[in-house]
């Protein structure tokens, strides 16, 4: 069975190198985007079957990057899961709202992130 | 019976009168302005007046002193007929004009029937004038004058002294200075500070008390300039009037025979002047009139005085309110952007530890293995902590959002002792939950009562010595059923009486009963209130010293709640 591949949207590269590590770990195949434009990019290029994005993303504010792929007809059905430090108490509803499938606020539980993971890309909660 | 004049502008106070005290016998007479009143009164020479003080044109105040001042009516009776809020200075000017009944509207009948009958009786007794056989004693009328002098410069003092319009107070002053001292008009002029000009001006005098105020130009000049920089009075004899300023003053109502002006300040700043013109009676002011005039300008230099200070102090705080509350604002916005940065690293260390706990890094031996999870606890506590200080500040400007909706209070107390479990075993403490039975849902965020509990039990399990017991448990009472009682009980060192109330404060903080030293921030219990207060319930404390503590919440039973 193919891997599931995860595109990641963050800029700190520490938080990419972590979430590398566990998403390997869990049998994911991982790209990575460093700003908007590279997230567009690599969206269309690679095609993942599941979009994990953070809000405060420099060059482009999360929520226009979330605009942007869903207005393009190729990337417009990937679910997409926001991670992100900012207070879910602002910015929850607006994400759902906006089309994300999830919002998970950082620092993320593995737990809560994995079964996040599965349940956006419809896989079973335990392996 | 007798004979009574009513004089009201309104016809329905009029009707009134003249029906109930037609009823009691008297005969009755209608005037509805002062002009009509004084034809009434000297072709019918009645035994009493109710006069209505506010009418326009000729105001009560005027006709009563016409009456007055003619000798064959002066004694006729007069009653000042007027609404409650105007009774300070319907007792002033009455004073003025030795007016000294009053009925305010509204009143009851029987009221205004017994004043009418208490001033009619008091009419027939000996006046002073048949007892002293027409000679009063000269001395007796100066007393008597001085006091109803008196008496309406301390009325007219505290009327100042409550909160009015400054312009309105100047106004006031000024009809009052014209009663009190018997002049026909009265001017008075509050500098602008920054130049040449008025930015209060008041003309008073007969039949214009209504009229559209006029300007006055120039008021530095002439004799007016004597007055302010030489801060002393200025009295004018009727053959001295040549002087231009003089002439201006009443804006050219009238010719100016005799004249008065004193200034208005105080020891810190010349505010204007006041200028009385034409005495009444034709003569020149006296000696006496200047210190009268002296005294109501300093009044109105010290109420106008307060009055700025009032407004200054007014806006001041109006100012200093929307500074307050910019303030929070952008200590709310620092606050969210500070906690927003604090994640990112304390995410990395966690995700770290965390791999490396989980064997992805390779494999650790047991003590690495230990090393990190201590590592791991304490930015558990980091997290905890930032959380915290958000919640906290961000309560105080009420902004707690909350999901609330109908759960069951039994699932969140399970999972929170469960995640207690561990730690509880490691202190030889036993952890229990006692869920009750037939506890109906509550109405509640889900989420935020899980906070609340993983605070309790964790504090519990914290101030609880070693082989101690924490108990978790829900339940309902009959006392009080529309809510749901959730408590975690501890064996461990109690609490002081004194400080039962004080431990949901901000920043209280206790040391722990292991050895961690550690006290956290000190907010949790506060928050836990803060949360438990928006969610329509209350907590509290019960505790024995040495003995232990129960903490109680309540939360409303669904379908009860009242937010």
């Amino acid at each position: 069975m193919d891997k599931k591949k995860i595109l990641i949207i963050e800029d700190d590269a520490d938080t990419r190198r972590g979430l590398n590590l566990r998403l390997r770990a869990e049998n994911y195949e991982t790209f990575f985007a460093v700003d908007a434009l590279m997230a567009i990019t690599v969206a269309k290029k690679e095609m993942p079957d599941l979009i994990l994005l953070d809000l405060g993303m420099p060059a482009g504010d999360g929520f226009v990057i979330m605009d942007r792929l869903h207005n393009l007809a190729s990337t417009s059905a990937i679910p997409i899961i926001i991670v992100s430090a900012r207070d879910p108490q602002d910015n929850r509803s607006r994400a759902i709202a906006a089309g994300a499938d999830e919002y998970l606020q950082k620092p993320v539980n593995n737990g809560d992130l994995i079964f996040a993971i599965r349940h956006a890309l419809g896989q079973p909660a335990f392996a | 019976m007798a004979k009574i004049l009513i004089v009201d502008d309104r016809s329905i106070n009029r009707q009134f009168l003249v029906a109930l005290l037609g009823y009691a016998g008297h005969t009755l007479f209608e005037a509805a302005d002062g002009a009509d009143a004084l034809e009434v009164v000297k072709r019918e020479h009645p035994d009493l007046i109710i006069l209505d003080l506010y009418m326009p044109v000729m105001d009560g105040n005027e006709v009563a002193e016409k009456i007055k001042s003619d000798p064959d009516l002066a004694r006729t009776p007069i009653i000042f007929y007027t609404a409650a809020y105007n009774q300070r200075e319907a007792r002033a000017l009455g004073g003025s004009c030795g007016v000294t009944e009053f009925i305010t509207k509204p009143s009851e009948p029987a009221f205004i029937l017994e004043r009418v009958n208490a001033v009619l009786s008091q009419a027939q007794a000996p006046t002073a004038a048949a007892l002293f056989n027409g000679n009063i004693p000269a001395e007796l009328i100066a007393l008597q004058t001085s006091s109803v002098r008196l008496t309406a410069l301390i009325e007219l003092g505290m009327e100042l002294a409550s909160d009015h319009d400054s312009h309105e107070q100047l106004q006031r002053l000024c009809l009052a200075a014209r009663h009190i001292i018997g002049a026909k008009y009265a001017v008075l002029g509050i500098l602008d500070g920054t130049n040449d000009s008025l930015r209060d001006f008041v003309l008073s005098g007969d039949g214009f008390k209504r009229a559209p105020m006029p300007t006055f130009e120039r008021p530095k000049e002439g004799i007016l300039g004597r007055i302010l920089d030489g801060r002393r009075p200025v009295r004018v004899r009727p053959e001295h009037e040549t002087e231009p300023t003089i002439r201006r003053i009443i804006s050219g109502r009238d010719t100016v025979t005799s004249f008065l002006g004193v200034p208005v300040y105080t020891p810190t700043k010349v505010y204007g002047w006041l200028c009385l013109v034409n005495k009444v009676g034709g003569n020149e002011f006296t000696v006496e009139d200047e210190r009268l005039a002296i005294t109501l300008a300093s009044q109105a230099a010290v109420a106008y005085e307060n009055t700025s200070l009032l407004d200054e102090n007014r806006t001041n705080a109006e100012e200093l309110d929307r500074t307050r509350r910019e303030q929070m604002t952008l200590k709310d916005q620092f606050l969210s952007h500070i906690s927003h940065e604090l994640r990112t690293p304390l995410a990395n260390i966690y995700q770290f530890v965390t791999i490396l706990l989980d064997g992805l890094g390779g494999e650790l031996t047991a003590e690495q293995s230990e090393l990190l999870g201590v590592v791991l606890a304490n930015s558990e506590q980091l997290k905890t902590m930032i959380a915290d200080l958000l919640d906290a500040t961000r309560s105080e400007s009420g902004k707690l959002h909350l999901e609330c909706k109908s759960m069951p209070p039994a699932e969140i107390l399970t999972s929170s002792v469960r995640n207690f479990l561990p730690r509880a075993a490691d202190k030889n403490i036993s952890l229990t939950v006692d869920i009750g039975v037939n506890v109906p849902d509550v109405y509640a965020d889900p989420a935020r009562v899980r906070q609340v509990v993983h605070n309790l039990i964790d504090n519990a399990v914290k101030f609880t010595p070693s082989g101690g017991t924490v108990c978790a448990y829900v339940r309902t009472t009959d006392k009080d059923p529309r809510f749901v009682y959730l408590s975690v009980s501890d064996s461990g060192c109690g609490i002081d009486p004194t400080s039962l109330e004080n431990v949901f404060d901000r920043l209280y903080q206790v040391e722990s009963s292991d050895d961690s030293g550690r006290k956290g921030l000190g907010l949790g219990l506060h928050i836990c209130r803060q949360l438990v207060d928006q969610q329509g319930g209350r907590i509290w404390a019960d505790s024995t010293p040495g003995k232990g503590s129960v903490f109680t919440f309540t939360l409303p039973v669904a379908g009860t709640q009242t937010v």
